[in-house]
């Protein structure tokens, strides 16, 4: 499948397709599984995301076990990741340099929890499969479906990291003005401002 | 060893050295790092206003932002030109977000100091690990030359940036979200913008008046030294495992809007960063879900009698994963 299947996929679902790409879109969904499934797919997270979905989300549940899925790493046994300094790197023999990345895999980018600081938690080295649904264009919620406590909540508490951060300047700013504009009660005859409510910028 | 397995090794070798070449600082990665230290300095100390366009799925706003930097302390004012009025001031360490509509708010963040270390970029904690750096060019944007930086994150706990910086003094002049496979996922460009102004008190005022608003204000509870950072070992809470590069750079705790207390951890990879709040949640339950403000992620749970709130400019993988990985530290004395 196309990017440009997914936008327009997207663009379906934000009712934003003109008539003839909405007829054809409908057309092709009727023929094709994969587009199908993945329509599925974007309302099942829209509904996820906007509290709608009555089945079982269990999305902690997913996480670990998409980390469990995860092969354990090698430790480094051999201390030979030292040896993949820059300078001495295109010296070394190709044989080692397999087994040097091995080490660099398990002693820097990999370690349990138990063997860190304690002022420092452990790593995960790659990417896990709990990413994957994400990877999905992102069908954001509006913070029009949250309560008003619970806006304030979430707004304080993103200020407070944004002035935590410190340094990043309006660049952290921009998505709370940006994202605020999607306020509940905005009138169905504002299509602009209702569509951008919908999908809650 | 056969002729081919031996010319197959050779080459996965020689791949492998390129990669272990990457992970280490290049010339070009200490530039580029020069180059962003240039743009927080400029965003911060020039004086300049503008109206930038904001791009994200499709739709497009228009914010005006005036940025004072004086004798006392910046001053900068961020305003919506379409939809509903809304408007963030800084002043110093204090924000306020005013918006207006149906259900108006106004939100105030007093923090007595950066969390954050404020440390040239390259002496953070070793971004070229989690990134790939590089100079893309030279463009012009809002009529001025720029330096084009691309980083691009490598896995997808993060998101990647390019930065178009003017030429003379470093400021920013567009900024694009990338995703993992390079796809813009949001661009804020300036279409226009006058650098070193004067600026005046009249400009920085507020334009709309929030009246009988919910009004929320966040207090520091213990201010940490902003460049020692304050003890980590402070920390209740902790992640049993991170994404690659990312370290807890600081704890915090302050009261919120309702007088509970929470505990702030905060962690960057130096050019990410997320923060993680968890406080009692008495007889309010949370449910389980992430909500998106822009690229901003917020991940909000329970973990025992806790409420847990994941916020940052992250995937939403991310949040979920370090909300899932939290834990209660071990007692301090337990550990060390």
């Amino acid at each position: 499948m196309t990017e440009a299947n997914r936008e327009q996929l997207s663009c379906l679902m934000d009712g934003e397709l003109e008539r003839r790409g909405r007829d054809f879109l409908v057309r092709r969904l009727a023929g094709d599984a994969e587009l199908t499934h993945r329509w599925h797919r974007y309302h099942v997270i829209k509904a996820c995301l906007q509290r709608e979905f009555i089945g079982q989300t269990g999305l902690a549940e997913r996480v670990a076990a998409a980390l469990d899925d995860e092969r354990p790493p090698v430790r480094d046994q051999t201390g030979v990741g030292r040896w993949l300094k820059p300078a001495g790197g295109m010296a070394i023999a190709a044989s080692v340099a397999v087994a040097a990345l091995v080490g660099i895999n398990s002693s820097v980018l990999e370690k349990g929890p138990g063997e860190h600081p304690a002022d420092q938690p452990g790593f995960v080295s790659q990417s896990t499969s709990l990413d994957r649904p994400f990877n999905q264009p992102l069908v954001p919620v509006s913070l029009s479906e949250t309560s008003a406590a619970d806006r304030q909540r979430i707004n304080t508490y993103l200020l407070r990291h944004n002035q935590a951060v410190g340094s990043a300047g309006f660049v952290s700013y921009v998505p709370i003005v940006v994202g605020a504009g999607s306020q509940p009660g905005v009138p169905a005859s504002e299509p602009d401002a209702a569509a951008a409510g919908s999908r809650g910028r | 060893m056969r002729p081919e397995a031996s010319g197959r090794l050779g080459l996965i070798g020689l791949v492998l050295i390129a990669l272990s070449l990457g992970s280490e600082p290049t010339l070009a990665d200490e530039e580029v790092g020069a180059w962003l230290d240039r743009m927080s300095r400029a965003v911060d100390s020039l004086n300049y206003r503008g109206t930038l366009v904001h791009m994200r799925n499709g739709h497009v706003d228009t914010l005006r932002i005036i940025h004072r930097a004086d004798e006392d302390g910046i001053r900068e004012r961020i305003y919506s030109l379409d939809g509903q009025p809304r408007e963030i001031l800084r002043e110093g360490n204090q924000v306020r977000t005013l918006l207006e509509g149906n259900q108006p708010l106004v939100v105030q963040g007093r923090i007595g100091a950066r969390l954050l270390p404020n440390l040239p970029i390259n002496q953070r904690s070793s971004p070229i690990l989690a990134y790939r750096m590089r100079f893309d060019g030279t463009e012009r944007v809002a009529g001025m030359n720029t330096r084009v930086i691309e980083i691009r994150p490598r896995d997808r706990f993060r998101y990647g940036h390019r930065f178009w910086l003017e030429e003379r003094t470093g400021m920013l002049l567009r900024s694009a979200l990338l995703d993992h496979s390079g796809r813009h996922l949001q661009k804020l460009t300036f279409v226009d913008i006058e650098l070193g102004v004067p600026i005046s008190d009249r400009e920085l005022a507020p334009a709309i008046e929030v009246r009988d608003a919910p009004e929320s204000t966040m207090d520091e509870q213990s201010v940490s030294p902003p460049a020692g950072g304050s003890d980590l070992r402070e920390a209740t809470w902790t992640p049993a495992r991170l994404p690659d590069g990312f370290r807890l750079a600081n704890v915090g705790r302050g009261v919120g809007a309702d007088g509970r207390t929470f505990e702030h951890l905060l962690f960057s990879d130096g050019l990410t960063s997320f923060s993680v709040y968890v406080e009692e949640a008495g007889d309010r339950s949370a449910s389980e879900r992430i909500e998106a403000i822009g690229p901003v992620h917020v991940y909000t749970g329970m973990l025992e009698q806790y409420r847990v709130t994941v916020v940052g400019e992250v995937p939403p993988a991310t949040v979920a994963l370090i909300a899932q990985q939290l834990q209660r530290r071990p007692a301090a004395g337990q550990d060390r």
